[in-house]
């Protein structure tokens, strides 16, 4: 039932994607972003979707599974889409009009593109993230990037203690959840039926002994925690060590590499012309 | 004689109600006068019914909680010292482990062997001493074949296991077990069991297991009962379960077997007197049907 969730969808696996120390994946992911919004011709947008290709190759995760992934931001897309069409104006005359709306060719390529921007980002930083990086290592990742911070003053290791706790326990509140919920139910409480009102106040028998639960679990475990000799991260050192190997830096660089073209790709059409086969096409600017 | 590992000299304590956070619904009850000396190497249980104290006893060993009065010497330390600094605090808590009831709120990671870690990772020791410690921690719970797993899908047992290794992985001198058995199945509390008596007796690790199960109780080498925040009781198992109208009145009942026994007795039946574990009824109700 509801403990069949996972939690941002990771798939465990052996590949180079999952290998990679999470670090030089959230850099990766930062330097796709920036890629994907500098793309703005056909040929950045096709080396691109040529990478996000790779990736999922490389990830050895199935097409299908990525296709799902984008399904639950088609209405975002949609309304991308329609308001690009809308909203652009073109040259020339518009491809039809009514009333006070004008589409324009461009309008319509732009949509296009706008929805294949929003496509490639969440495929890029789901295959480097969510789907083929564990949580854990996710966070161990974050703190060892956000280190330099604590300089300024920002509790990181606290922040990422809470998040791995966090993590921790949301398969044991989902159990705990269900076993409520079962309770409840044993005792008559209806939680699928009636109006939406009446559906919400259900919930409160639910959430009431949920968060009182959580908050002895807090204690608890605090104590717990400090009986194991915690006090923060003074003078703490860690099991698994994160370490960039050649492999590492390879992909760093391939990456910076990668994004240089794109960002030159993006930029030089306008400043120089150059003389190459399908310029209009292949340069048309989006 | 050595100095005792614990020793409190007229130790109280009390919640303070107001102080106490009302989500705490907990009945919580202080501690008073308490005058126990435990030595290395001992293996003792402390009984008690529900809010008698015993929890808040161990809570006090450790420096979870502050007394008001009394003093507590760790290893011939005075841990009460008022000048007591966050690294003293520090050294207590690794010399006195506490594994608790609730499974679930003691660890910490997401992965097995992370958990473990915890607390070698919190002394601050090397990595390669930390891989050691967790892999013979892990080895001495039979638990290292689930060192990459996940905790939320182990059985309560299994999670104890885990719980108890994370403690065992930091060295401490004493391990206090406060109810750890109390939310576990038959099997789980027998691995528990086996486990803290294994470490006493292996490992030299002073065992103190805090419980409401008799039997538990009848397997240490000393009882020490608590009743109403006060020592009740402080004698080797034997003689602490032979005065059964006592426990009775403390809201306690004998091992099975010690109170099948003087059931029989009661009924005019000529059994032995001295007997503590199920073996040992069974074999004094032998050679009784045997005599007849």
């Amino acid at each position: 039932m509801i403990s069949d969730i996972t939690l941002g969808q990771f798939f465990p696996g052996y590949s180079v994607l999952h290998k990679l120390d999470p670090r030089t994946k959230i850099i990766i992911a930062i330097l796709s972003i920036v890629a994907i919004f500098f793309a703005n011709n056909p040929i950045t947008f096709l080396l691109i979707t040529i990478i996000a290709v790779i990736l999922i190759w490389i990830s050895r995760i199935s097409f299908t599974v990525v296709i799902r992934g984008i399904k639950p931001i088609l209405l975002i897309l949609l309304f991308t889409m329609i308001l690009n069409i809308f909203m652009t104006t073109g040259e020339g005359d518009p491809l039809f009009e009514f009333w006070i709306i004008r589409v324009y060719t461009h309008g319509i390529i732009r949509a296009v593109f706008m929805a294949w921007r929003v496509i490639l980002l969440i495929v890029i930083t789901s295959m480097l993230l969510t789907y083929t990086t564990s949580p854990i290592s996710l966070t161990d990742g974050l703190e060892s990037l956000l280190l330099p911070l604590k300089l300024i003053g920002v509790p990181v290791h606290t922040f990422a203690m809470m998040m791995s706790i966090a993590l921790r326990f949301i398969p044991t509140l989902i159990e705990e959840t269900e076993k409520i919920m079962n309770a409840q139910k044993s005792r008559g409480a209806d939680f699928s039926t009636g109006s939406l009102v009446n559906r919400a106040k259900a919930l409160i028998p639910l959430l009431i002994p949920l968060i009182v639960s959580s908050f002895k679990r807090a204690e608890e475990l605090a104590t717990a925690m400090e009986c194991r000799c915690y006090r923060g991260d003074k003078n703490r050192t860690k099991l698994v060590k994160l370490e960039l190997r050649t492999r590492d830096y390879l992909c760093l660089a391939l990456s910076a590499l990668l994004l240089a073209a794109i960002i030159l790709g993006a930029i030089l059409p306008y400043n120089m012309p150059i003389n190459i086969a399908f310029y209009d096409l292949l340069f048309y600017k989006i | 004689m050595s100095e005792p590992i614990i020793r409190t000299k007229g130790l109280s304590f009390s919640y303070d109600e107001n102080k106490n956070p009302s989500f705490d619904v907990r009945e919580v009850h202080g501690v008073r006068d308490i005058n126990i000396s435990i030595e290395r190497g001992e293996y003792v249980a402390v009984l008690g019914h529900n809010g008698s104290g015993k929890s808040t006893l161990a809570k006090l060993l450790n420096m979870i909680l502050i007394p008001n009065s009394g003093d507590i010497f760790i290893d011939g330390v005075r841990i009460t010292d008022e000048n007591f600094t966050e690294d003293d605090v520090f050294d207590v808590r690794r010399k006195v482990g506490m594994v608790f009831q609730n499974p679930d709120n003691q660890l910490v990671a997401t992965v097995v062997e992370e958990d473990v870690a915890f607390g070698p990772e919190n002394l601050g020791l090397p990595r390669e001493e930390i891989r050691r410690r967790v892999n013979s921690a892990l080895a001495a719970v039979g638990m290292t074949e689930y060192a990459r797993h996940a905790p939320h899908k182990l059985s309560g047992g299994q999670k104890q296991r885990i719980a108890i290794a994370g403690i065992i992985a930091m060295r401490p001198d004493v391990i206090i077990f406060d109810e750890s058995t109390a939310m576990l199945d038959p099997l789980g509390r027998r691995d528990v069991i086996e486990i803290m008596e294994r470490l006493n007796r292996e490992d030299g690790i002073t065992v103190i297991n805090i419980t409401h199960y008799m039997d538990e109780a009848s397997r240490a080498d000393r009882v020490i009962i608590v009743n109403e925040g006060e020592v009740a009781f402080d004698a080797p198992a034997r003689e602490a379960f032979s005065n059964i109208s006592d426990l009775h009145r403390m809201g306690l009942e004998a091992p099975q077997g010690v109170e099948l026994m003087a059931a029989l007795r009661d009924a005019g039946l000529d059994v032995a007197e001295n007997v503590l574990t199920s073996e040992e009824c069974i074999e004094a109700l032998n050679s009784f049907l045997q005599d007849k």
